[in-house]
């Protein structure tokens, strides 16, 4: 059980900056999911925290004592690497065990203890297996006991699921989450799905380009997004973005795109924007509809997109960009069909187009 | 199993043919006298097989159950000594190309240091080099230091070519593993300890490939043991067996010194076939 704070970490490998001053402060007892697209710095980030790389600058401390310097096993992390990596020559048994090798447990204490972890993922059946002979999910068990069986400060897991089919992987997702509130100890996944870390995150820091763009939680992060790209990588299908400008008439506030116009909250009457402004609407915010209704603007259907429960309809609006709405599975639509889009207006996000940054205003 | 097309069976039998024919032919003599061998049209199947031959390489007199008298062979004592030597030339190469070998391509795969690419570069330089042009010289310089006709200067030698091109072959597989070492240090295993405990065992495959490979060229090695051993008490089987070229003709003992010389590398193939199939050669220069 530890807090992580970093601080002002930075890492680069000759003229390539994977991570640069990265601030982040991990409370204890979380679950908190470093996610981003490859090449943003969560694995990097990831391997200053378990001591595999040592940072250019900045400090990293587990309960306000800096561990910088020290080595991995020094530091009491446990790490399960992607596709669960483990030793192929051993067998699950004996990986487990290694993981003791710096403990002053004697023999019979840790095999008590490797029976303890390996019961709490069901791996107990696997223990004399080498990691050949077992499934993508029983080696992600192994190596969740490997990990468990040194009762570390905190768990570190880079991309665990990403080698398993999608079934097994919202499995294995739950029982993460279960283990993590059953030890009650840190943990931090990288990943760079975002529905995963939807679904397991307490918190959630969304990465780019070595930085991190807003730490939250998934709730948080999916309904404010304080910046463009959170906004855009965050939710599935993803939010559409509409560039732009603001224009206030007396009381009234209007978003308007070349031919598109669509009416603002009053909140955002004070937002100042220098170049433009991008309005941002979720699809499931915007409502198909056969007739023109008050603020709904007119466009024709691209393509419908059937997914059982419900349907992804990409439509043309009259400017011929695309955008996604999320609509019943059984409504009946044909390409080229002229609807009316209808936006919750409350629920619309809008970002400085240069910056990038919420035009929301704090609460 | 998915059905081969008839064409493709013939293919396969024209190549098994092409390539066991000639090696059929010559060894089927090791199992004839002088007589059957003289006899025209030749037989295609020895029958009436004798072993007589295999007896007289070793120096023993053989007499057929037909009463022929078959004499030993005037090189039985080369062969002996060729096929001791041999065995002890080819172990200590395998044995010191392994030890050698497998730390540098590990090394050369898994670390980064100053100038790695320039250095990898004249290891495959070394491989490259075809062993003739490197024969006079060594040659002079093992005659000043007292090295020619000895088995210490032959495996010198041999090494020269073995280490490159295992190293060369390791670096290949060495690259291919998974990030291990990350584990490793995890767990609290130092690079030493990584590098022993964890890539040497798991590595075993690729390591036995490695000895094979060391093992079967210096067994097979003739062009140096020809000018540095032969005729020495140093001299190697193939060195020895090349004997029966100079002399009075008898086809049947070097038919039957060419099987003893295709044992010890059958055997070897036979054990690790299956490591030699897992083997990934990956050109080591990205």
């Amino acid at each position: 059980m530890a807090k992580i704070d970093i601080d002002k970490l930075h890492k680069s490998y000759g003229a390539h900056t994977a991570v640069k001053d990265l601030d982040l402060a991990l409370p204890d007892k979380e679950l908190i999911v470093l996610l981003g697209p490859s090449g943003c710095g969560k694995t990097t980030t990831l391997n200053c925290i378990a001591g595999l790389e040592t940072p250019t600058s900045g400090r990293i401390l587990f309960d306000d004592e800096d561990v910088t310097s020290q080595p991995p096993h020094r530091r009491n992390v446990a790490m399960v690497f992607q596709s669960s990596m483990l030793y192929p020559h051993l067998t699950a048994r004996q990986n487990i065990s290694v993981s003791l090798r710096h403990s002053d447990l004697g023999r019979e204490e840790i095999a008590a203890r490797v029976d303890w972890a390996s019961k709490i993922v069901n791996a107990g059946s696997l223990l004399d297996k080498q990691p050949g002979h077992l499934s993508g999910g029983e080696r992600q068990r192994v190596a969740m006991a490997k990990a468990i069986v040194r009762q570390p400060a905190v768990f570190l897991l880079d991309e665990p699921f990403a080698a398993l089919d999608a079934a097994l992987r919202s499995v294995l997702r739950a029982e993460l989450v279960n283990l993590q509130r059953q030890l009650a100890t840190t943990m931090v996944v990288v990943t760079h799905d975002q529905i995963e870390a939807m679904t397991i995150g307490d918190k959630i820091a969304v990465m780019r380009k070595g930085n991190v763009e807003q730490l939250g939680t998934p709730d948080d992060v999916y309904r404010n997004p304080k910046t463009l790209f959170v906004a855009g990588f965050v939710g599935s299908p993803p939010m559409n973005l509409v560039p732009g400008a603001l224009q206030a008439e007396g009381e009234t506030l209007h978003f308007q795109a070349e031919s598109l116009r669509i009416p603002v909250p009053g909140r955002f009457m004070n937002a100042r924007a220098a170049d433009g402004v991008t309005y941002g609407i979720r699809p499931e915010h915007l409502t198909v509809s056969f007739e023109n209704t008050p603020a709904a603007f007119p466009a024709t259907v691209f393509a419908l997109e059937q997914l059982g429960r419900e349907s992804v309809l990409i439509a043309l609006d009259s400017r011929g960009g695309k955008l996604t709405t999320v609509v019943d599975s059984d409504l009946a639509v044909r390409i080229g069909q002229q609807i009316w889009l209808q936006p919750d207006l409350e629920r619309c996000a809008l970002f400085d187009t240069h910056s990038e940054q919420t035009l929301e205003p704090a609460l | 199993m998915k059905r081969r097309s008839i064409y493709a069976n013939i293919a396969i039998a024209v190549i098994v043919i092409w390539t066991l024919a000639p090696l059929y032919w010559f060894l089927k003599q090791a199992f004839m006298t002088p007589g059957q061998i003289a006899a025209f049209p030749p037989a295609l199947l020895p029958l009436d097989p004798q072993i007589g031959a295999f007896f007289n390489i070793f120096g023993a007199d053989y007499t057929t159950p037909g009463g022929l008298e078959l004499a030993a062979s005037g090189q039985a004592g080369q062969i002996i000594r060729g096929l001791f030597n041999s065995l002890f030339v080819a172990v200590v190469v395998m044995i010191l190309t392994i030890l050698l070998a497998t730390p540098l391509a590990y090394t050369f795969a898994r670390l980064d240091f100053p100038h790695k690419n320039k250095l990898l570069f004249a290891i495959l330089l070394s491989v490259a080099l075809p062993p003739v042009s490197t024969l006079i010289p060594f040659y002079t310089m093992f005659v000043r230091l007292g090295l020619s006709g000895t088995r210490t200067g032959l495996i010198l030698v041999t090494l020269t070519i073995t280490i490159p091109f295992v190293s060369w072959m390791l670096i290949g597989y060495f690259r291919n593993l998974p990030p291990i070492e990350r584990l490793a240090r995890i767990d609290g295993f130092s690079r030493l300890s990584t590098f022993l405990l964890i890539v040497i065992p798991m590595s075993k495959g690729g390591i036995a490939v490695g000895a094979i490979i060391a093992f079967l060229f210096s067994w097979n090695e003739y062009v140096y043991a020809q000018i540095l051993v032969n005729g020495t008490s140093a001299t190697t089987l193939p060195a020895a067996v090349s004997g029966f070229l100079f002399q009075h003709p008898q086809p049947q003992h070097l038919a039957a010194a060419l099987f003893v010389t295709l044992v010890p590398p059958a055997v070897v193939a036979f054990f690790l076939q299956r490591h030699v199939a897992e083997m990934n050669l990956v050109d080591p220069v990205r």
